[in-house]
């Protein structure tokens, strides 16, 4: 278990650092074209790690830039969740009654709608463009925290430091934020960690749709979709990011999956 | 139980109206007016599409007025014509739904066929080689982008070994043979669809049957059962497993609008003449009466299903009472 | 009617390193009563539960024997096992709100039981459900329903007709009243006495109460911590009991008109 955990912040720290020194890492330009027959759709070489694709650039460059989309995407469209969710579900739990059924309500409906067709549908209207991406994947995913931090809050609001801060004279505000939020936070993590591969996962599938991040700006999404019609032949240009994307996602689950077995020794082994 | 299953039908109407709604202003809030936009994006609409489409919206008026005039003539399924081919919303959409229904319920099917004996075999031998082989699959699958696995099978299945048809539903030759042959021809078409788009589910589902049976193994009755001298398949299969199943039938309602956003990718990659690739299609063209016509089609489809899922459970579980249960 | 129908002899049952039960030896003579009492956790039903081969099989390692009709159970293969459960030696458990399924209507239930036997054909299934119901004071229509709508006692009973549907040779009774309430405590008590004279039923029941001992057993075996601390005829070891733990249990009951404050405090 401690090697899991171990596993997937290497890894995450790996990304997080080739990301973060992209222009020292990357051998080429990413944006640089090539387009004479010598230098276009190259099978990975010492030249060119990953090979090159389709407009003669290479893909090792072009991976190693792509993992600031992803990493960003998956960070920053969880934090928003994050904030809409918890918010929400702190206000839901806390308070019930009709604010906590109207919110409920509203989840109830997010939830039964194929969330990524009103993904696509919002970003075609606001332009694809990377910021866009992360804000409508943020607000389209924070239902399943909401419900997570509801739960909570509906059994930590009628313990006793509850009660006690309330008697005080403590602010509501207070008490959600200062009193009971630190305590339902547990679960909140595991998800959080679980919800960043999921957002890299959708990420990379609005990329590939062509609704994602554009090109010539490369994520792995889009190396993957400008790959597949080359897939009889350069084999790389879909195998590479592919794998990125699988180690990313896979390495966040193996946190997050940790995580919840520290939290909850009973559950470790179970599903 | 009559009334039970009436309540929830016509909890169905409610919830379409507000996705409608939601959709319908997400749509309007969006920066500038929709057919300048359009415009500026698509050379090709023509001012008949263009005066077609202040028509329905009447784009001049307050969003609500805007919204009431929609939901008006969706009650009469009008939701306007196409700004591509000028060809009612509605037809074009019903000419695409059978594909979308045959491909969603043949991947439902195999995730409920495969999953399920997955969970089983896991629960019961839990711990043994099969159980940790298969949670390391499923955690691996949990993580594989979907669509980068119907790009390998189109790859190796496909072109490398020539086994199954890598896109389309009904090739051109469909109409020169036989019956059987044609139906056996539709199936060979479906392998690799079905296959990606079940993947997910699959996974979600052994994961979750897996931990439901154990669940059920571990309770008394289980033992009661084993004290009366049942067989031990009896013991699994009757007592433990209808049990579990239960939970497992809101789980499987609750899969159908990950299937519905996954027709969106896959119907796109394999060509599949579906509704999802309708949809795809549409808005890459800014095609809104397509979009809105998709999305609702869809929504409902979704909520009919958990519907669905809410009668059988209610069916299968004999403590259901109306009052009790919140999805 | 002296013979052993039941020996256990040095049953030792550890899960990991942690003994549950530690050479328990003691047996039971058909017809009569024997009551197991202690505590919980003094492993009252993971004796009982060995005796069905029954016992969770997470790193549980056993020593010992169990004879019944003069063969180690231990030794029986899965399909001599299964016809023994419920057939020769049945079972009921503490909990009647979780021990029937909740899905699986009540007929069938007791019906699985009989069948699994072959005690007799299936043309007479029915009737013979409907018969052991009676037994168990419970109306015919009592097939047609679900678990949860039966009160506790009422699903107590089911469990006791089940139980005695096959006429089994040992009847195991774990606690089978502690989960009720006091007033149906009784009316179960009375009902499973009178079908043990009736009957002349083999019984082990399982208590912490020396006062339902005192009504119910032939012969009394107390445990505490997995092993037993004294055992013999129901009157010797209520009347003279020779360990201080029993004597403690004893002073438990409360009497009518007892002026005591405080109940003594038994140390476990």
């Amino acid at each position: 278990m401690k090697t899991r955990l171990f596993f997937g912040i290497t890894i995450i720290i790996v990304m997080a650092l080739m990301a973060v020194f992209a222009p020292f890492i990357a051998s080429n330009d990413p944006e640089a074209m090539d387009l004479s027959a010598e230098s276009r759709l190259q099978p990975p070489s010492a030249e060119h790690l990953l090979g090159t694709d389709n407009l003669g650039r290479d893909v090792f460059s072009r991976m190693v830039y792509g993992a600031r989309v992803s990493l960003s995407v998956g960070f920053i469209a969880v934090g928003i969740s994050l904030g809409i969710g918890v918010f929400l579900g702190a206000v839901s739990g806390y308070y019930g009654g009709r604010v906590d059924a109207v919110i409920m309500r509203f989840v109830e409906v997010m939830y039964c709608f194929p969330t990524l067709f009103l993904i696509m549908i919002v970003i075609a209207f606001l332009g694809p463009d990377i910021v866009n991406v992360m804000v409508v994947i943020g607000i389209t995913s924070w239902t399943g925290l909401c419900r997570l931090v509801r739960a909570e809050f509906l059994t930590l609001r009628e313990r006793d430091f509850v009660h006690a801060a309330r008697v005080q004279g403590v602010s509501d505000m207070r008490v959600i934020f200062r009193h009971i939020l630190p305590n339902a936070m547990g679960p909140v993590y595991v998800s959080v960690t679980l919800s960043v591969g999921a957002a890299i996962l959708v990420e990379s599938a609005l990329s590939f749709l062509g609704l994602g991040v554009q090109i010539p700006t490369p994520s792995w999404g889009n190396i993957l979709s400008a790959g597949k019609n080359y897939i009889d032949y350069a084999w790389w240009l879909t195998l590479f990011p592919g794998l990125a994307i699988l180690i990313a996602v896979l390495s966040f689950n193996l946190v997050g999956e940790s995580l919840r077995d520290m939290l909850d020794p009973r559950l470790s082994g179970r599903g | 139980m009559g009334k039970y299953i009436l309540k929830r039908l016509l909890l169905i109407i409610p919830m379409l109206i507000g996705i409608s709604f939601i959709l319908f202003v997400v749509m309007h809030i969006a920066p500038g007016d929709p057919t300048s936009v359009k415009y500026g994006l698509n050379p090709d609409i023509s001012e008949s599409a263009r005066s077609n489409f202040n028509k329905i919206y009447g784009l001049d008026r307050p969003v609500l007025v805007q919204y009431a005039t929609w939901l008006r003539r969706f009650f009469f399924l009008d939701f306007g014509d196409s700004f591509m081919d000028g060809r009612p919303v509605i037809s074009k959409i019903m000419s695409r739904l059978p594909a979308t229904l045959l491909l969603q319920a043949s991947s439902f099917l195999v995730i409920f066929c495969v999953a399920l004996p997955i969970g089983i075999i896991s629960a019961v031998r839990r711990g043994g080689l099969f159980d940790r082989t298969m949670t390391v699959a499923v955690f691996i699958g949990y993580a594989l982008p979907a669509f980068w696995l119907a790009l390998l099978l189109i790859f190796f299945l496909g072109f490398k070994l020539q086994l199954f048809p890598v896109s389309g539903m009904v090739p051109w030759y469909a109409v020169y043979i036989g019956g059987f042959a044609r139906a056996g021809d539709l199936l060979w078409h479906l392998v690799l669809p079905v296959f990606a788009t079940a993947f997910g589910g699959v996974a979600a589902l052994s994961r979750y049957s897996r931990s439901s049976m154990i669940e059920a193994m571990g309770q008394n009755y289980v033992l009661t059962a084993r004290a009366k001298g049942l067989s031990e398949r009896r013991v699994i299969l009757v007592h433990a497993l209808r049990n579990a199943l239960l939970p497992i039938i809101t789980i499987m309602g609750l899969t159908l609008p990950g299937l519905i956003s996954g027709s969106f990718i896959f119907e796109t990659i394999f060509a599949w003449p579906g509704m999802g690739r309708l949809g795809y299609e549409a808005i890459m063209n800014y095609d809104y009466p397509v979009v809105m016509g998709v999305a609702v089609i869809s929504t409902f489809l979704t909520l009919l299903g958990i519907f669905l899922s809410d009668i059988a459970y209610a069916a299968a579980d004999p403590r259901i009472r109306y009052e009790t249960r919140r999805t | 009617m002296d013979e052993k129908i039941l020996e256990i002899k040095d049953l030792t049952v550890s899960f990991g390193e942690n003994r549950v039960i530690e050479d328990v030896s003691f047996s039971i003579k058909r017809g009569e009563v024997t009551a197991l009492v202690g505590e919980s956790g003094s492993g009252k039903t993971m004796t009982a539960l060995s005796i069905l081969d029954l016992l969770p099989d997470t790193a549980c390692r056993r020593k010992g024997e169990i004879l019944f009709d003069g063969k180690n159970i231990f030794d029986l293969g899965p399909e001599e096992l299964r016809d023994m459960r419920g057939n020769a030696i049945a079972m009921v458990f503490q909990e009647p709100f979780t021990a029937l399924n909740p899905v699986i209507r009540i007929g069938r239930q007791i019906a699985e039981a009989v069948s699994a036997h072959g005690i007799c054909p299936r043309s007479e299934v029915r009737e013979r459900i409907k018969e052991s119901l009676s037994t168990v004071r419970l109306p015919e229509e009592t097939v047609y329903q679900y678990p949860h709508e039966l009160s506790g006692g009422m699903r107590q009973r089911v469990m006791l007709s089940m139980a005695l549907s096959c006429d089994p040779a040992i009847l195991i009774l774990d606690e089978p009243t502690t989960a009720l309430d006091v007033s149906i405590q009784k009316h179960i008590l009375d009902l499973i006495r009178h079908i043990q004279k009736d009957r002349q039923l083999t019984v082990l029941f399982i208590t912490h109460d020396f006062s339902v001992v005192r009504t119910i057993a032939d012969k009394v075996c107390v445990m505490r911590r997995g092993r037993v601390v004294e055992q013999g005829a129901k009157e010797d070891v209520l009347g003279e009991p020779a360990c201080e733990y029993t004597r403690q249990l004893i002073a438990c009951i409360p009497v009518l008109g007892d002026k005591r404050e405080r109940l003594p405090v038994v140390d476990g």
